[in-house]
């Protein structure tokens, strides 16, 4: 039951919608060049097929709802770890945003101070973090040369 | 045989650099970390190395990602024996004798056990990989594009069906990776698959923002999620003093050589096994030689030698068709794979021809890593208990995003890379909630290009027929039985119950 609580219908469909888009490609383009997709297309539509016509049979659908009700009823630290998780999936988008608006070498030091301050709310942390931050960023930008250009970062 | 002797020779002098052992030493001091944070482990350590190594020559390189998964491996003892939490899964078996171990006083007696089990089975099993590759090399060389092709094919059914959960999952998560590895210009032809007229996927995805977002992302949101204090204890009650629990640590272990070496053994074989790895192999030790025996999950000193030895075996195991076959064993081999293959390294024919004396490169700094490992436990032991102790996720998970981000960035120092990483991380993270496996996936991107290049000579050279090629016939021999060998013992066992019971 608890197996069938966590087997997601969700993903079974997001591949089999993944092997449909790559079967309809596959046929615009040379054989040559698409004998191995198609397989693996062919291959994953059969599996994902059978993963979901076994679920369906197993009226694991239902039983997934059913608990999926309880657990919003019962709203124990199983909810609280979810919440946890979406926070910290909150984050990661925050960051990613404010790398994205402002640049890597700004936006990365400026989202940890943010990050920080806001879970600790502890401002001499948040400085401390901050400064770790510009220090590995100027380790990467002059130091390592790795693949960043200089204009992206700054 | 003569020129690997020469090759292992030149790989000893390789390590033998003031460069090599000072990576070597930074490499095991953050892998140490790394096993001692409950949470994080040697999949998203190498994945944060990935940035550095970008630009780095070979040997560095090896010298700074290798030991990774052994200090890991070692260090992740701590929270086991003191906190009742593995440092990383492959530490979970040691939980079962650690902790009462802990738990009546005789923590440091335990981890000293734990740690001289895991030298020893990881220089053990670095031998066995040294004298496997010349065994291997003469088998190797004899195979072909539809033999290499069908090797990628059983080594990813393997890692997909002995994962833990379901098969199917798995082999659709496979399938997926071998999806996603076509993305882009094929090796054969110059025609654009799946790109949606971008630039960006012209080379197909690349490969650190998938690491990071199919690992990393996933693995950081556990970590930022997790309640630090659930593993605050009073460690002070603990006896962690005094050198005699030490020697007799110690001693305990060198007094019971043939757990070790079984454990090492063991650790090896399951090592070697595709899909099985560290984590498997520490339980099997385990309950290999805690058959029949009372004493076992009440504070038995064989209960921690036993699966430690078989946990750091299996990295040697890991290895051999890692550097062999390009086969992953697991998932942080294939992570680490991906990693030696960017730096350079060539795994399969390269790895045991050309290659060779990087190859005994690694052998020796597995070694090597092993002893770091194990000298920095007992050297630093309280100090490092305070690190699991204070570990707080509020402290590193800032510094880890900086690295999934940056390292994400250095793929092509586009925004895309940001963006990429980020959707394949919610995919992982949706993959990790709903207990789908994530290494089949990755490992079958990895091999992807490489499975599809073989597949396209062997299909030109032969047609369909390089399917009934001996060695792959005997390969899908094997194959089959392993796929069905859950049903024929079912099959077996009623057979069995119904002649019992009309003997009866």
């Amino acid at each position: 039951m608890e197996q069938n609580r966590r087997d997601s219908v969700f993903l079974y469909v997001l591949f089999l919608v993944m092997f449909v888009i790559a079967f309809g490609l596959s046929i615009s383009l040379s054989v040559k060049a698409m004998l191995f997709p198609i397989l693996t297309a062919v291959l994953g539509i059969g599996f994902t097929s059978i993963a979901i016509l076994g679920y369906v049979k197993g009226h694991r659908i239902t039983s997934w709802y059913r608990h999926n009700n309880n657990r919003r009823a019962i709203g124990n630290a199983r909810g609280n770890e979810s919440r946890q998780d979406v926070m910290s999936m909150l984050i990661i988008l925050g960051y990613s945003i404010t790398c994205v608006l402002l640049g890597p070498l700004v936006g990365l030091p400026i989202a940890t101070f943010l990050h920080v301050i806001v879970s600790s709310r502890s401002f001499v942390l948040a400085i401390m973090l901050c400064v770790v931050a510009i220090l590995i960023m100027m380790i990467f930008n002059t130091q390592l040369h790795v693949a960043i250009p200089r204009g992206l970062l700054l | 045989m003569t020129s690997s002797l020469v090759a292992a020779g030149e790989g000893f002098l390789q390590i033998l650099s003031w460069q090599f052992i000072g990576f070597l030493f930074l490499s095991v001091a953050i892998g140490s970390l790394f096993g001692l944070v409950p949470g994080l482990n040697s999949i998203i350590a190498i994945a944060l190395f990935f940035p550095f190594i970008w630009d780095m020559d070979t040997l560095p390189a090896i010298a700074l990602l290798v030991p990774l998964v052994t200090a890991v491996h070692t260090a992740n003892t701590f929270p086991a024996v003191l906190f009742n939490i593995p440092g990383s899964p492959s530490s979970a078996a040691t939980i079962i004798d650690g902790y009462p171990m802990g738990q009546k006083g005789e923590a440091l007696r335990a981890l000293s056990a734990a740690f001289t089990a895991s030298v020893l089975g990881g220089i053990l099993s670095a031998f066995v990989l040294g004298l496997s590759i010349p065994l291997l090399r003469p088998f190797v060389l004899l195979f072909a594009a539809p033999e290499r092709l069908m090797l990628i094919v059983s080594g990813i059914f393997l890692i997909s069906t002995l994962n833990k959960g379901n098969a199917i999952k798995g082999i659709i998560a496979a399938l997926v990776g071998f999806l996603i590895a076509t993305i882009g210009m094929p090796p054969q032809v110059s025609e654009l698959r799946f790109t949606f007229g971008l630039n960006y996927f012209m080379d197909g995805i690349p490969l650190i923002p998938l690491i990071m977002g199919i690992f990393g992302v996933p693995e950081l949101i556990a970590y930022m999620g997790r309640d630090r204090n659930t593993h605050k204890l009073e460690v002070s009650r603990l006896t962690l003093s005094g050198h005699a629990q030490m020697w007799q640590g110690i001693n305990d272990t060198f007094t019971r050589l043939g757990v070790v070496i079984r454990g090492s053994i063991i650790g090896v074989v399951i090592g070697a096994i595709p899909g099985l790895g560290g984590t498997a192999a520490a339980f099997y030790s385990y309950s290999y030689e805690a058959r029949g025996k009372s004493s076992f999950g009440k504070g038995d000193v064989r209960g921690v030698i036993a699966p430690e030895s078989a946990n750091n075996a299996s990295q040697g195991g890991e290895m051999i068709p890692t550097l062999a076959f390009a086969v992953p064993g697991s998932a942080h081999a294939a992570v680490l794979l991906s990693a030696l293959i960017v730096v350079g390294f060539r795994p399969g024919i390269s790895a045991l021809t050309s290659q060779l004396p990087l190859t005994f490169t690694i052998v020796w700094a597995i070694i090597l890593a092993n002893v770091i490992a194990a000298g920095l436990c007992f050297l630093f032991m309280r100090r490092l208990v305070v690190v699991t102790e204070n570990a707080n996720p509020l402290i590193l998970a800032p510094i880890i995003l900086l690295f999934v981000i940056i390292g994400s960035l250095t793929a092509s120092a586009s925004y895309w890379d940001i963006f990429i990483t980020l959707v394949i991380g919610g995919i992982g993270y949706l993959m990790m909630k709903t207990e789908w496996p994530r290494a089949p996936l990755f490992v079958a991107f990895v091999l992807g290009s490489m499975a599809e290049k073989y597949f396209f000579l062997s299909y030109e050279g032969y047609g369909w027929s390089f399917m009934l090629r001996p060695i792959n016939l005997i390969i899908l021999l094997v194959l089959l039985l392993s796929a069905l060998m859950p049903v024929l013992r079912r099959i077996m066992n009623q057979v069995w119950r119904r002649v019992r019971l009309g003997a009866e």
